[in-house]
């Protein structure tokens, strides 16, 4: 199970990052969101991989499992969320006032 | 989303929008024990109202509808966060030190009260406020497409491209 | 401690109020600063003798404001200020009414007060920031005539060779401090066995004398003195003869405790200082310029000094303390009489100066005490520590070579004192010079006067500085009693006839300066690489340093994200294989659980959706693929028992899915130039390797102890009794990790206004031009 886990993050990882690396604002935004999937299973896993129950507790089960990778990727998630917004609005506002997409386009004026 | 002002669709919602709402603070409410609580309840509140609105009635409607002042809901989130984690202080106690405890109600029996529900509670409306935001702004300003007068025809802005 | 700490501090404060006291004194302010040097100096006298106190400064770093006024420091800090007093004195006359005085005392004193800090301080990296204060005070004296294009040359060079060094030095100074634990001189030196055990004890005694060599003028750092001539002559008096290049070897006397025993030390320290000495005199023959010569002549002087503390004896040292206060005094005196000399006649070019002595007699005595004192003629103080330089070089390490080589720049050492102190004043009298000469004014004689006083005491007796001064000094620095013996007749010493050789075989080739000055220009002819075309190349002319930082700049600094993100990505690739190969990382034992059906389906799908949203031709397509993606992703999560984070990505992805849709599904689809083959090439190669080395990572980590297990324990079994909440995951974000939630409800709160105001502000401005007003 790690193994294949360990395989989709890097497939995850490097489909996020192709995309990232596009000159197409709206490819760079969605590549963050797959970078953020993959970060958040790669903590999931590195917590260790569906050992005992969920961590609510109930009478009698003695093995949870690790509470705090997920404490952690519950954040992630929501911050991840108002980045990828505040990222969507920004590529927008890039697209209205630019009429272009193309973050080649967008290099700055040498200082010469 | 061009579904603007149905007079079944507007029905629907309304219906909807009451129970939704019920669920999104039941799932808050049980977070402290089960699954669920301020994050995710508000990102069902919020969600679920913002969507459905605006698809009931526009969004440049619904931010009409809704003139709440964003901002304003943001720093009323954070104020009770804040309280809660600085109020022991207050009293003696050390930064975010909660208290819980058991508690006899008239009607509803025996009940569970913990002032880390006031926390979560504060991170509730701050996640309400910020996706409603989000949500509501980004489809009114989608309402401007390109090609709309005043929109479309401006000239882009002059960038100087490299050599 | 007040009058040590109030000597560092006085000139700074007096330099401070100079500009307000221009205002007020005008021309007469370079009373209040001589004013400022009296007070400095008289402090300075009442330090006690072998004064130590600390002033706490950033302990966390263990930096103290440790004042060590030991006799080493004292002897310093007194030439520093009294030449300092008696430079004053001399600026009055020498500077015109038309110089900016209240920058030029500003400059001049805050030098004063570096240096003081250079000399007074016990603590390495305090003596540090004094030490690059002088460098900055430097360039702004040599450029304080910055209109002039020499003066401009001039500072920039000697601010980038001094600060260069420096910060070598720095780097030596923190590898020093960290063998030894210590920035404290006085712990340094009690631990000094440990730090010479240390292999990196080589690296720190190259890097600290490169930042002695370059202050002090040394080969091939030499360059800039000659430029720094461009200064006012009193800076160059005060600055560039007597007190700042002398920092250096303060610095390498400093440290003599600590590192003589090195290995390294004589070979550097000696061979550079000879090297100089030698190259600094022959390059002084050359010259024309009388400030040209002298600077040359320093250069050469700084070099025997140096070399005397490269030996590693006691009588090197002591020799070199008392030639270094000598050379202050006389070297000191000469650049004045060269001041005046330039002032009455206009000109200080030796071809068109001859005769002068007529016209200015005393003057013309000045010069004959101070070239005397440098060539070593008896009865002058140069004479004293010139016989024990010949001595201490003959029983150092280096023996008879280093006599010879010293015997040898002294004759040239004879021959251009001879051009000072005699071509220029005797001889047929010229009426070539742009003024009429005529003697100076006798305030202006009187600093150079005091000096030369100063050096025909000493040397006609020398016990003078011996008690007071020297022994202290050459005490300090070797931590005992020294046996000095000065006097001036040692017997038939075989440095008296070295002493005779070099006076007698420098008249010679006086008498024959033309033939000498062809066969050097010869010599000069034949050499190929100078240091000041390197220079120039590199800062100057060519610019060289500066083009490739603009290539290195332009190539990294593209303003385009995927050029930035492919250093990022790159460089952290690298970090983490890197990482993982040194700590010798495996992929531990897998205890692996085995994969079912169903996960199989969830991995697929999401590598599906990836790759759908990457291939994607339709905008919309990879939209809803990237939504498609996150679904799995949040099944997987309830299937790894994380039902909060399930609930929660579920929620998430609905509401980004539809955010994207509201944003894009309705611009047009606007056209990007098809990517180059290169350009795909090494993005896929960074995709690649990002992605297989978060593979390899997720597998290390699963290999690897995994988050603590305390912490987990800890969370587990008291969240209910501490917190009472069932929900652990809850439980962290509201309590036991409350400050972090509530630090991110903070920042998702800012990204809600940054949406919020970025969407506005798009409106309003659209509102604004529709009612006609103005586009930016």
């Amino acid at each position: 199970m790690e193994l294949l886990t360990a395989i989709g993050i890097g497939v995850l990882f490097a489909a996020g990052t192709y995309l990232l690396l596009s000159r197409n604002v709206v490819r760079v935004v969605l590549g963050n969101s797959l970078l953020a999937y993959g970060t958040n299973l790669m903590l999931l896993a590195s917590g260790g991989l569906g050992r005992g129950a969920a961590p609510v507790l109930v009478e009698g089960v003695e093995v949870y499992t690790d509470p705090v990778p997920q404490a952690l990727i519950l954040t992630a998630i929501v911050i991840n969320f108002g980045v990828t917004a505040f990222l969507l609005v920004l590529a927008y506002r890039m697209v209205q006032e630019h009429r272009s997409e193309d973050l080649a386009h967008l290099r700055g004026v040498d200082d010469e | 989303m061009k579904l603007k002002e149905s007079p079944v669709l507007v029905s629907i919602v309304h219906l909807v929008l009451w129970p939704v709402k019920l669920l999104a603070l039941w799932i808050f409410l049980r977070g402290h024990h089960l699954p669920g609580g301020g994050f995710i309840a508000g990102l069902v509140m919020a969600g679920a109202v913002a969507l459905l609105r605006g698809m009931a009635y526009g969004y440049e409607e619904a931010v009409r509808l809704l003139d709440i002042p964003f901002p304003a809901v943001l720093g009323l989130g954070l104020a009770v966060a804040t309280v809660t984690v600085l109020g022991p202080a207050l009293l003696g106690h050390p930064v975010m030190k909660h208290a819980f405890g058991r508690l006899s109600l008239p009607l509803l029996g025996e009940v569970e009260w913990a002032t880390a529900v006031l926390f979560d509670l504060g991170v509730f409306v701050v996640v309400v406020g910020t996706v409603k935001a989000i949500l509501l702004q980004i489809g009114a300003g989608k309402a401007r497409e390109p090609g709309r007068p005043g929109a479309g025809e401006r000239g882009a802005m002059p960038i100087r491209l490299r050599r | 401690m007040a009058a040590a700490l109030g000597a560092i501090v006085l000139p700074f404060a007096g330099a401070v109020l100079m500009p307000l006291l221009y205002r007020l004194l005008g021309r007469r302010l370079g009373y209040a600063a001589l004013a400022v040097a009296v007070a400095t100096l008289a402090l300075v006298l009442s330090i006690p003798e072998g004064f130590s106190g600390t002033v706490n400064w950033v302990p966390q770093l263990g930096i103290a404001l440790t004042v060590q006024a030991d006799g080493w420091g004292r002897l310093l800090a007194l030439l520093i200020t009294g030449i300092g007093t008696l430079v004053m004195l001399y600026s009055i006359l020498y500077l015109g009414a038309e110089e900016d005085l209240g920058k030029f005392y500003l400059y001049i004193l805050l030098f004063m007060g570096a240096m003081l800090g250079v000399v007074l301080s016990g603590n390495l990296l305090v003596l540090y920031v004094f030490w690059e204060l002088t460098s900055v005070a430097s360039f702004l004296l040599i450029g304080f005539w910055y209109t002039e294009e020499s003066g401009v040359y001039g500072a920039v060079k000697a601010l980038l060779i001094t600060v260069s060094g420096g910060l070598a030095m720095l780097a030596g100074i923190t590898i020093l401090g960290s063998i030894a634990g210590t920035y404290e001189l006085t712990a340094l030196v009690d631990r000094r066995s440990e730090v010479l055990a240390h292999p990196l004890s080589g690296v720190a005694l190259v890097l600290i004398l490169l930042g002695a060599f370059t202050k002090s003028a040394q080969v091939p750092f030499h360059i800039w003195l000659p430029d720094a001539m461009a200064a006012p002559t009193p800076v160059s008096a005060y600055l560039h003869s007597a007190t700042m290049v002398k920092a250096g070897l303060f610095l390498v006397a400093r440290l003599w405790p600590l590192f003589s025993p090195h290995p390294y030390w004589t070979g550097l320290v000696s061979t550079v200082g000879l090297a100089t000495m030698v190259l600094g005199a022959y390059l002084a023959l050359q010259k024309t310029d009388l400030k040209a010569i002298l600077a040359m002549s320093t250069v050469s002087q700084l070099g025997l000094i140096l070399s005397l503390f490269g030996y590693g004896t006691a009588e090197g040292v002591a020799a070199g303390i008392l030639h270094l206060f000598n050379h202050s005094t006389f070297k000191g005196l000469l650049f004045m009489v060269v001041g005046i000399i330039d002032h009455m006649t206009g000109t200080r070019e030796v071809t068109r100066l001859s005769g002068l002595a007529r016209a200015m007699p005393v003057t013309a005595a000045l010069a004959a005490v101070g070239a005397g004192a440098m060539a070593g003629v008896p009865l002058l103080s140069g004479f004293v520590s010139k016989e024990l330089f010949l001595e201490a070089s003959l029983h150092g390490p280096l023996g008879a070579l280093a006599a010879a080589v010293g015997t040898g720049a002294s004759i040239l050492t004879t021959t251009y004192c001879l051009v000072l102190a005699h071509k220029i004043f005797y001889g047929p009298e010229t009426h070539d010079t742009p003024k009429h000469p005529h003697e100076a004014p006798w305030p202006m004689l009187l600093p150079p006067a005091v000096l030369a006083a100063v050096v025909v005491a000493v040397g006609v007796y020398p016990g003078l500085v011996e008690h007071g001064l020297v022994a202290p000094a050459v005490a300090a620095v070797l931590g005992e009693e020294p046996h000095l013996h000065l006097a001036l007749w040692h017997g038939f010493t075989p440095a008296l006839g070295m002493s005779a050789v070099a006076l007698v075989g420098g008249l010679v080739a006086y008498r024959r300066l033309d033939a000498l000055a062809a066969l050097l220009g010869r010599i000069a002819g034949s050499i190929r690489l100078h240091a000041n075309a390197v220079y120039d190349y590199l800062w100057w002319r060519e610019k060289a340093v500066e083009r490739w930082a603009r290539a290195i700049t332009s190539y990294q600094m593209t303003g385009f994200l995927r050029d930035y993100l492919v250093f990022i990505l790159g460089a952290a690739v690298l970090g983490i294989l890197t990482t993982a190969w040194m700590k010798g990382l495996r992929i531990g034992e897998l205890n692996l659980a085995p994969v079912e059906p169903h996960e199989w389906v969830l991995m697929g799908v999401i590598a599906a959706g990836a790759l759908t949203t990457l291939l994607a031709r339709n905008r919309l397509v990879a939209i809803a693929a990237l939504g498609i993606t996150g679904l799995p992703v949040s099944l997987y999560f309830a299937w790894m028992r994380a039902p909060d984070l399930a609930l929660t990505q579920l929620v998430v992805e609905v509401i980004t899915t539809v955010l994207f849709l509201l944003v894009f599904a309705h611009l047009p689809q606007l056209k990007v130039d098809p990517p180059t083959p290169r350009y795909r090439d090494v993005n896929v190669l960074v995709a690649v390797a990002v992605g297989a080395v978060a593979a390899l990572y997720t597998l290390l980590a699963a290999g690897l102890r995994r988050f603590p297990p305390e912490i987990a324990r800890y969370y587990l079994e008291n969240s209910y009794e501490a917190a009472g909440g069932k929900n652990v995951v809850n439980v962290i974000l509201v309590d036991f990790r409350g400050w972090d939630t509530l630090f991110e409800i903070t920042v998702l709160s800012m990204a809600g206004l940054a949406v919020y105001s970025l969407t506005r502000l798009g409106r309003s401005r659209e509102a604004e031009e529709a009612r006609g007003g103005e586009s930016w």
